[in-house]
């Protein structure tokens, strides 16, 4: 079958279009805008990701409402849940490595660098929306004021990121997953610690995320450059 | 522009194999392109591509229904007649008698080069059926093949 069909296709072989160039050149097409690029990378974004977004942050805001503890509680408690929300973002921005189809992305119309800008921006966004809803219905900001509320709901997020993307940029598939996972569990659960103790052991600990942060804020080039730019290089 | 121009060629190749007159074939090409992107801006996409094939077949149809009394070639032309050898000739022959419905099916799977889904979107017909017109067209393509060596 295979054999035939390469046999009709060299068979057919029409004579040269003579006006395709004027034509196309002139052609009123479409072209694919920025908000339309970002609306299609957002349906590659699997459902279960929004889905799992969604439910964390409503199981925990509602934990937080029918919780009685007051003060800064709502915070800290919403501040341990975040990094389950990063490692989601992280895990899905490094979905092509987890996948093995790094190369395939990088060679596609729209190169690797881009989809992960794109999608970064689409997830973070939603991220953000979803957060700042969730501190607001929570009464986190109520509790301790926008500026440190943000600050200390924010940190484990971008830390999270952060230290996911250095683990994806070192560890490739499965083995990058569970690090990532673990390292969202690590924050949550020494965000939990922290709460307990003294004014001078957050304030390390916030400094601790924020470092980590930074940290992917280093390795956000790298994820491209290792598993994209240097393939079409090497090929 | 790069998937366009492919898509071009794709759908210039079809009509040609359809109306087997490279003017015509080109002129209906473009026609389906206008008519799409007047309607459809999703090609880009690579959305709907069966309608845009429907479309070109639907002005093939048109075609020959206002044909010029000119009766048709029993032969394709092709880019270089100089070239030609026995085997490519048996084969468009071969391709010409098959059964319309059998042939169509060949002519946007392999020189369309679209998908099974998208033939049968095309031919408004089942997935199950573009499978059987086109194990059919083959079989028959081969019977005629062996029959001319």
């Amino acid at each position: 079958m295979r054999k035939m069909k390469k046999a009709v296709i060299a068979a057919c072989t029409p004579p040269s279009p003579a006006d395709r160039e004027r034509f196309l050149a002139a052609l009123p097409y479409p072209r694919l805008g920025w908000a339309g690029f970002l609306l299609a990378q957002a349906g590659y974004i699997r459902k279960r990701v929004w889905l799992s977004a969604a439910a964390i942050l409503l199981a925990g805001t509602g934990a937080i409402r029918l919780s009685p503890a007051g003060g800064m509680a709502p915070v800290w408690l919403l501040s341990t849940l975040i990094p389950q929300l990063a490692m989601l973002t992280a895990a899905e921005i490094s979905r092509s490595d987890v996948f093995g189809m790094a190369e395939v992305e990088s060679a596609c119309r729209f190169n690797l660098p881009c989809l992960t800008g794109a999608r970064l921006l689409v997830l973070g966004g939603g991220s953000f929306a979803a957060i700042a809803a969730a501190s607001v219905l929570s009464g986190s900001f109520a509790s301790c004021g926008i500026a440190r509320a943000a600050l200390y709901i924010l940190a484990p997020y971008l830390a999270v990121n952060g230290i996911s993307l250095a683990i994806f940029s070192r560890f490739s598939g499965q083995e990058g997953s569970y690090l990532s996972a673990a390292a969202a569990l690590g924050v949550s659960l020494l965000g939990a610690t922290c709460f307990g103790y003294a004014q001078a052991l957050r304030r390390l600990y916030l400094i601790a995320l924020l470092l980590g942060a930074l940290l992917g804020a280093y390795y956000i080039p790298h994820i491209w450059t290792r598993k994209g730019i240097s393939y079409a290089a090497e090929h | 522009m790069d998937n366009l121009t492919k898509t071009y060629d794709s759908l210039y190749r079809y009509c040609f194999y359809r109306v087997r007159d490279p003017s015509a074939a080109e002129d209906i090409t473009q026609e389906a392109f206008l008519r799409y992107f007047a309607q459809n801006p999703r090609l880009g996409r690579g959305e709907e591509m069966a309608y845009l094939y429907v479309i070109a077949r639907n002005l093939c149809t048109d075609h020959f229904r206002r044909r010029h009394p000119e009766a048709l070639r029993e032969d394709y032309p092709t880019a270089d007649f100089a070239d030609e050898s026995s085997t490519n000739l048996a084969i468009r022959e071969a391709l010409g008698r098959l059964e319309s419905r059998q042939r169509e099916v060949l002519l946007l799977r392999y020189l369309g080069g679209l998908s099974v889904n998208e033939t049968a979107k095309t031919l408004a017909v089942s997935r199950f059926a573009v499978y059987r017109l086109e194990r059919l067209a083959l079989a028959e393509m081969k019977k005629q093949l062996e029959g001319a060596v």
